[in-house]
């Protein structure tokens, strides 16, 4: 069964004295197990669907199921890591990666143990007294991600999660997360990334859904059946890269 | 005033950035031009320098000429999962002059820790040409990631982690 | 494996405790010695130097008192405006319109309404002065929170609506946080503002029975009038010792604790509080750890209180909903009630037949703005040049600073009785006396707010200038002053607000038994309150006033600032 299904989805937003169609009935369906990325040019919508399939915003029409039921609000199977990573300054690394859990009432022994354990996963143990501002952003996106992870969401929800980054530390981290969603005692398994670089979502990812702006759909749906770790140096990945920027190019 | 024999500075670089370098110079065949990797990755000349001048520190590349070569340990590392990856750059720390005498000087200390205050003094008098402060929070960032230091911001307290 | 927590040597924290238990038992114990002589005072207080600490406490408690509450409101009403759209668009005018009317210009009327409601003693007169300082303070507290709470970046609230942060967990860990800086900042703001009206309160004899309320203002004003100059000092030096000691060991040490709670992209224009402690600083004395170990063990403690698992638990959700409604039903209904009650009074009031001093307001409003006018420039003669030099030599700002700093702190007000006393004994003119008393309440503001611009003057602008060959003068006309502008219209702005309320106090005086006034909205107003009991005359030339400041702040200043804002402001 689909664990995540969009039925027609569209969103408008009432700008000045119009009203602006950001989504135009998108309909797709996300399988358990997949890493899927979104790409397509400003303006596309993409990160507002990202926050529909999590229920942080409604659609103005359209359904979304998880799980073959309608959302109505947050669903807590998802967690969200975000392009400015949204920790807040005045907790510690620790505090912040509780704070999903703490939401949920998680008993605080209970809490404890389970930010350490993701903590350390994404590679900040020795970090978790430190405040963000000591942080560099590759570091502050890794509290983000397990903060995301300490919930043990069933669906990853990343928005442009490597673009607030330098080159470097996007290809390092780039490579962890890989190495995370490969981990067999990893929560979650189901990835979807929003990202407007063509190569990291054909490093990255299983299937690739392509959107256009103006209003935002979809207008490819890929599957990738290149195999892993991927190398940017063979034809195959840039001829992927290729289509893919075509495909966006001629819709623009 | 020159430094303290067998003590060099660190460049004011984060570890990940070290990580990134690494990656990409394994997918270009394990050796690259210094000035093309920047041009192509659309980074500032002298930042990567100081990049390549930590992996250099870490034992994970070689710099002959302006050029980056992948050393085999740096290899290894790349194939190590986090945790192995945190062992190795902690050795690698043990081994760098500027942590070992860190590491001496707080275990001689009641409860292993001191001020930051007092750190910083001793990075003074140990690297005159360096900015203690830039100095210090490269020193606490590293040595977090290896596990080998830890920095309580509260309480102010920059201490050694359990060995 | 997470990082092993050390302890703090001992001996630090025990410190830290003790200093908290100390401060806190002496106060209580000062309390409960004080509290017999709660009797009603005889508008005679004894100028004996040995009531001198009596007096300080009591000042002292009022201004605590009314700063609990201050803060409660401000928390309240700030989070409830940022909260909630609707909410805001009422509730932001209200404070808006409450903060255009001159605080002093309440208190004969706070006075008749709290001692009616407390039966004549003297604990209406404390309420009535509390309730001054409470309304100095809460206004702009309550701004600060709503500002802090406003500006809090969108993806934070995205963060903490994606992770089900709601409710209580949602206030302790962001609203509140965030809203720390503002708060402390506006907290150091408030107390200064609140010492100018109590002592200012303090002062006047007012009320059916000339109530005086014992404390530091009255205990001035008794020696000025006795003329007992060793008292006056006395008095003045207990006053700037409390404002001293609180400022070094309780605002600086939270300003810095508060730094630890902005966002990295808010730029510190705040941090105007140069203060004597950094100049201390500057000159070797360090004594930034003995203040941390005063507050570490308080942080602690909030820090490590039990964490009970975030509400709502859903079957709870229904009926506290509920409970929340009915309470909010009913303070809206009191607050209606009072609002109407008060409507009608005021109707009732202004339907009566007006005095025929009445006709003298558009005169004495004339009369009062040029003496605002006439100090406002005077002002602004000293303190633009201070800033202009300030801004060229930093060795300059930074003595002057700390120094102006302190001299703002010490609220004006206290200084009334020794201006009275030099001004009208060398030369009787009560005009001059008036201004020299505005000139008080207005050119700290005028000075601070300039020095700030001047620190946000970018030196690369100041280097440019001098580089292309400009003199001293031209870089000023060219440079420093255009970049000040802003901080001259908002400095000018709190300025005359500050004015409008010395003008209360400046324009009656009564001193050795004699009435000296000269003509002035002011003047009016205490005339009506003190001498003739008129209340239409009260409502008449406050109503007045605040219409006066409001049309001055809509068509006079809001749109200079804006204009200047747009024009000179330093963008990149």
């Amino acid at each position: 069964m689909a664990l995540l299904e969009l039925k027609a989805v569209s969103k408008q937003f009432s700008r000045g004295r119009g009203r602006l169609l950001v989504l135009d009935s998108i309909s797709t369906t996300i399988e358990q197990g997949q890493f899927i990325a979104m790409v397509g040019p400003s303006g596309c919508g993409k990160s507002t669907l990202l926050r529909i399939m999590n229920g942080l915003i409604p659609p103005s029409a359209g359904q979304v199921l998880y799980q073959g039921r309608q959302i109505d609000g947050i669903n807590p199977e998802c967690a969200l890591v975000f392009q400015s990573f949204a920790l807040l300054p005045w907790l510690s690394v620790k505090a912040n990666v509780e704070m999903g859990l703490e939401a949920r009432g998680v008993p605080l022994v209970e809490r404890e143990r389970r930010a350490s354990i993701y903590i350390d996963k994404v590679g900040l143990d020795g970090f978790e007294e430190a405040y963000p501002r000591e942080l560099s952003g590759g570091m502050k996106q890794r509290v983000g991600f397990a903060r995301a992870l300490a919930v043990e969401p069933k669906v990853l929800l990343m928005d442009e999660p490597f673009s607030a980054l330098d080159a470097l530390t996007a290809i390092s981290l780039r490579g962890e997360l890989l190495d995370m969603w490969q981990l067999p005692d990893m929560p979650v398994h189901t990835m979807v990334m929003v990202t407007h670089i063509i190569e990291e979502a054909v490093e990255l990812a299983d299937r690739i859904i392509v959107m256009a702006a103006s209003p935002g759909r979809i207008v490819a749906d890929l599957q990738i059946e290149l195999p892993r770790p991927r190398d940017k140096r063979t034809e195959a990945f840039n001829s992927l890269t290729d289509r893919i920027f075509s495909l966006i190019e001629e819709r623009a | 005033m020159s430094s303290a024999p067998g003590i060099y500075p660190i460049p004011d670089i984060n570890l990940p950035q070290v990580f990134g370098l690494v990656e990409i110079l394994d997918d270009r065949g394990g050796r690259e031009d210094g000035y093309k990797l920047a041009r192509d990755l659309n980074f500032n000349l002298s930042e990567l320098l100081k990049v390549m001048k930590a992996a250099e520190i870490l034992q994970l590349v070689e710099t002959p000429g302006g050029d980056l070569v992948l050393l085999p340990q740096g290899k290894q590392f790349l194939e190590a999962d986090i945790n192995q990856r945190k062992l190795i750059i902690r050795q690698r720390l043990r081994e760098h002059g500027l942590f070992n005498y860190l590491v001496r000087l707080l275990a001689t200390q009641e409860e292993r820790s001191l001020a930051k205050e007092v750190v910083l003094e001793h990075l003074a008098m140990l690297l005159p040409n360096e900015d203690p402060e830039k100095l210090f929070n490269t020193l606490v960032n590293w040595g977090r990631f290896g596990e080998l230091f830890g920095y309580n911001k509260d309480e102010d307290r920059f201490y050694l982690d359990q060995e | 494996m997470a990082a092993m927590k050390v302890r703090l040597p001992m001996i630090r924290r025990m410190l830290g405790w003790l200093s908290w238990f100390a401060a806190l038992a002496g106060l209580l114990a000062l309390f409960f010695q004080y509290r017999h002589r709660a009797a009603i005072l005889p508008p005679h207080l004894s100028v004996a130097l040995g009531n001198l600490p009596y007096y300080a406490f009591c000042s002292f408690y009022r201004m605590l008192v009314a700063y609990v509450f201050s803060l409660l409101f401000a928390i309240a009403y700030g989070l409830n405006a940022a909260a909630s759209p609707r909410r805001e668009r009422f509730l932001i005018p209200a404070i808006d319109i409450a903060q255009s009317v001159p605080v002093v210009g309440f208190f004969p009327a706070a006075i008749y309404f709290f001692v009616a409601l407390f039966n004549g003693s003297r604990l209406g007169v404390e309420m009535a002065a509390i309730f001054l300082i409470f309304t100095s303070q809460a206004w702009n507290m309550a701004l600060g929170v709503y500002e802090a709470v406003k500006t809090i970046p969108a993806d934070s609230l995205e963060a903490l609506d994606a992770f089900g942060v709601k409710g209580w967990l949602r206030l302790k860990r962001l609203y509140l946080p965030a809203a720390v800086p503002k708060l402390v900042y506006n907290s150091i703001l408030s107390w200064v503002a609140g010492w100018y009206f109590l002592i200012a309160c303090e002062i006047i004899a007012v009320g059916p029975a000339h109530y005086r309320l014992p404390g530091l203002g009255s205990f001035l004003m008794e020696a000025a009038d006795k003329g007992r100059s060793g008292e006056l000092v006395a008095g003045l030096a207990m006053l700037l010792a409390i404002i001293l000691v609180m400022d070094v060991f309780v605002w600086q040490p939270l300003s810095q604790w508060a730094a630890k709670f902005r966002y990295e992209f808010a730029a510190s224009q705040e941090s105007g509080a140069v203060g004597i402690f950094t100049v201390l600083e500057d000159w070797g004395i360090n004594f930034r750890h003995l203040f941390r170990a005063l507050f570490r063990p308080l942080i602690g403690l909030l820090g490590r209180l039990p964490r009970k698992p975030a509400y709502p638990r859903w079957h709870l959700e229904k009926p506290l909903r509920l409970l929340k409604w009915a309470a909010l039903a009913l303070g809206l209904g009191l607050l209606g009630y009072i609002l109407i009650d008060g409507m009608v009074v005021l109707i009732r009031t202004l339907a009566r037949p007006w005095p025929s001093e009445a006709r003298l307001i558009p005169l004495a409003a004339l009369a009062s703005l040029a003496r605002l006018l006439l100090a406002y420039l005077i002002s602004l003669a000293w303190t633009l040049p201070c800033a202009l030099l300030a801004a060229d030599s930093p060795r300059f700002s930074r003595i002057v600073a700390p120094l102006a700093e302190i001299a703002g702190s010490m609220p004006a007000t206290a200084l009334f009785p020794v201006l009275v006393l030099f001004v009208i004994r060398l030369t009787g003119n009560m005009n001059l006396a008036a201004v020299l008393l505005i000139l008080t309440g207005m050119q700290w503001y005028l000075l601070f707010n300039l020095l700030a611009g001047v620190r946000q003057v970018p030196t690369d602008l100041l280097e440019a200038g001098r580089s292309f060959g400009l003199s001293r003068l031209g870089t000023w006309r060219k440079v420093v002053i255009p970049a000040l502008m802003p901080s001259l219209i908002t400095g000018s702005i709190t300025a005359w607000g500050g004015g409008w309320n010395a003008l209360i106090l400046s324009e009656y005086f009564i001193y050795h038994g004699r009435h000296y006034q000269v003509l002035g909205l002011g003047a009016l107003l205490d005339r009506a309150t003190y001498e003739s009991g008129n209340g239409t005359l009260i409502l008449l030339s406050l109503l007045s006033m605040v219409l006066i400041v409001m049309a001055l702040n809509r068509l006079f200043w809001r749109p200079l600032y804006q204009f200047c804002t747009e024009r000179f402001r330093v963008d990149y």
